[in-house]
């Protein structure tokens, strides 16, 4: 191996040069570790601003799961669901472990699903509501699981329903958690961020 | 290059332009595959590999973050690429020359068959004997509303590549299904077990139980099993099979029915009329080989009746075939239109027998033969359905049930779960 080339650079240089090398040098490495900070806090600020809705952080939001889904599901032009089951209800509950595979019912203090009741579509939108946010990311697993079952359950009988839960997105807003699988859930996000803005103002 | 290598070597120069011809075809080759993918335009659905894909994905910040916009773009170049179908057929053709038996978890096997590999690593025990629980569970619930346990069946549909183990490549990987049929017959026990096993091994090498480019068994699997079904509830006393509301408490089962052989089900197997003869199912779509033989889709002969209703989805017909699918890729979609949550048949005739069948889709092409024998079939497909399956059971007024899933998703279909459990 030959690093002559390499080697020869700052031997030519000046001292002036070498000052202003050594001065580059210093200052790539400051910017480098200035980014890298920046982009660690965007992100973090980012995540916070998720977990929190950029809601003002006093007031609790109490805004049922099944007003949320509502809402949700009532801007949306395109989602196909005809069925709801909330929190409390008989049927909700007693389906709820096979739902969400792994949820503790205990962690829960809210709920809710809009659903296709035929089964044509794989549109859903499901919320979680955690009694501590320290469960919201364990809800946010549980409910990339419940996409995933999805895309499973849809297979190869009906492709695009396949897709759309592949690619379903999972967000979460101060302690709730919403599944969204319908044909554009980046709208689902944006239509759920400003309902629980409007919740917390 | 050797010769020429050792010149060009050896003057210095030479080599250096043998180092930039290979490195502006390479950068052309790239060039041109970037620049084909705006020319070409963008494909949504792959009929071949019958699926959705990936669109171009749109830049945001956000995602560039994440990491989701390069991962996005990846899938989308991969999908995208032009002439993929043919590429994709080249590399499972080349495979196939090389000898290799297993292309994306598919056997290739004897006499154009394709299997679908299924071993024990893919078998989830503790949601087997889970799911083993919530049958038993629900049966018992059944049995309480005054069901008669007798008429309550499961049929575990064992996999093709079980019974026609004889064509899978040397050395192929099999799961023990005579284990799992084990356990399922002990654990549910107390109730009909629609074994086809024996009646299936007899007739594998006349009649053709399972397409051979689909997972799915064929209308003459379907046609079988029915005929095994119908001797299987024929060893009930005409008392018992008429029974629709009696008391749980029975009289025992008779046991399993004798195994139907080649014999005997040319002589009772209903007449099949073919509707289609270009079927590439789901493992063709995972391999995509070229002279793969295409499958017929064919149903019982003899027409439907007259009083038949379908309703599915909320939409009531009198068939219950859906011909737009035999233009389509997934031509198994011609028995009911495909897979809902619900459907309820009325067949016009009155015997008061109303079934329940909790299935998977090989129920789809086994429902028509059922037609004559039944007034009322309701069929649930509990990957879809979300709901109280007792009270359904009692506003159908349903008064005999079968199970009907192939053995392998009786054992992973986190869904049964939804029929409760006793624990």
């Amino acid at each position: 191996m030959n690093f002559s080339k390499n080697k020869s650079f700052p031997e030519q240089c000046t001292k002036s040069t070498k000052i202003t090398y050594s001065t580059f040098k210093t200052v790539l490495l400051l910017s480098s570790i200035a980014a890298f900070a920046f982009m660690l806090s965007a992100c973090s600020a980012s995540q916070k601003a998720e977990n929190t809705g950029n809601t003002s952080a006093d007031k609790p939001i109490t805004i049922s799961a099944t007003d949320v889904t509502s809402q949700v599901t009532g801007a949306l032009s395109d989602i196909h669901t005809d069925k709801v089951l909330s929190y409390g209800d008989d049927t909700f509950n007693s389906n709820v472990e096979t739902l969400y595979a792994g949820l503790d019912t205990n962690t829960l203090r809210d709920g809710c699903i809009a659903f296709d009741s035929t089964g044509s579509t794989a549109d859903e939108i499901s919320i979680l509501v955690a009694r501590d946010s320290e469960d919201v990311d364990t809800l946010k697993s549980i409910l990339t699981k419940r996409a995933s079952q999805r895309a499973t359950d849809f297979g190869q009988y009906k492709p695009e329903e396949t897709a759309k839960a592949q690619n379903a997105k999972v967000f979460a807003c101060d302690n709730y958690v919403i599944l969204a699988i319908c044909e554009n859930s980046g709208d689902a996000r944006t239509e759920f961020m400003k309902v629980m803005q409007k919740a917390a103002a | 290059m050797t010769d020429s290598c050792k010149t060009t070597k050896a003057s210095g120069k030479p080599e250096s332009i043998c180092h930039k011809v290979t490195a502006v075809l390479f950068f052309v080759i790239l060039i041109t595959v970037m620049f084909t993918y705006p020319l070409a335009g963008d494909k949504t659905f792959s009929e071949n590999e019958n699926r959705v894909l990936a669109a171009r994905p749109e830049f945001s910040p956000a995602d560039f973050m994440s990491g989701d916009y390069s991962k996005n773009l990846e899938k989308y170049m991969a999908d995208q690429i032009v002439l993929r179908d043919g590429l994709m057929q080249k590399a499972s053709d080349f495979k196939r020359l090389c000898g290799l038996k297993d292309i994306n978890g598919v056997y290739l096997g004897k006499d154009d068959y394709l299997f679908n590999k299924l071993t024990e690593s893919d078998i989830d025990t503790e949601q087997f004997n889970k799911n083993l629980d919530s049958l038993n569970h629900f049966f018992a619930n059944m049995a309480n509303l005054n069901l008669n346990k007798d008429l309550i069946s499961v049929m575990p549909v064992p996999s093709s590549d079980y019974v026609l183990s004889g064509l899978l490549p040397r050395g192929a990987a099999e799961f023990d299904t005579d284990s799992a049929m084990q356990v399922l017959n002990s654990s549910l026990s107390p109730y009909r077990i629609v074994d086809l096993r024996n009646t299936f091994a007899l007739n594998s090498k006349n009649t053709q139980l399972y397409y051979r480019t689909d997972h799915h068994w064929t209308a003459a699997g379907a046609a079988a099993a029915y005929m095994y079904y119908k001797n299987s509830l024929a060893q009930l006393n005409p008392a018992q099979q008429s029974d629709s509301a009696t008391s749980g408490g029975s009289a025992g089962l008779n046991g399993t029915a004798e195994p139907i052989d080649s014999a005997g089900l040319k002589e009772s197997l209903p007449k099949l009329k073919t509707v289609s003869s270009g079927f590439y199912g789901s493992l063709y779509s995972k391999v995509l080989c070229s002279g793969t033989v295409a499958d017929d889709i064919q149903t019982p002969a003899a027409p439907l009746p007259d009083g038949l209703l379908v309703s599915i989805a909320g939409n009531s017909e009198n068939t219950c075939y859906d011909s737009s699918a035999l233009s389509k890729k997934d031509k198994y979609n011609y028995y009911f239109g495909g897979n809902y949550s619900s459907v309820e048949i009325s067949t016009g005739i009155k015997n008061g027998r109303r079934l329940l069948i909790i299935k998977d889709s090989f129920a789809n092409s086994f429902a028509p033969f059922l037609f004559d024998d039944y007034e009322k079939i309701c069929m649930i497909d509990l990957r879809y359905y979300i709901g109280n399956l007792e009270e359904y059971t009692q506003e159908q007024d349903i008064n005999e049930i079968l199970v009907l899933y192939e053995l392998s998703n009786i054992m992973s279909d986190t869904n049964i779960s939804k029929l409760g459990t006793g624990k």
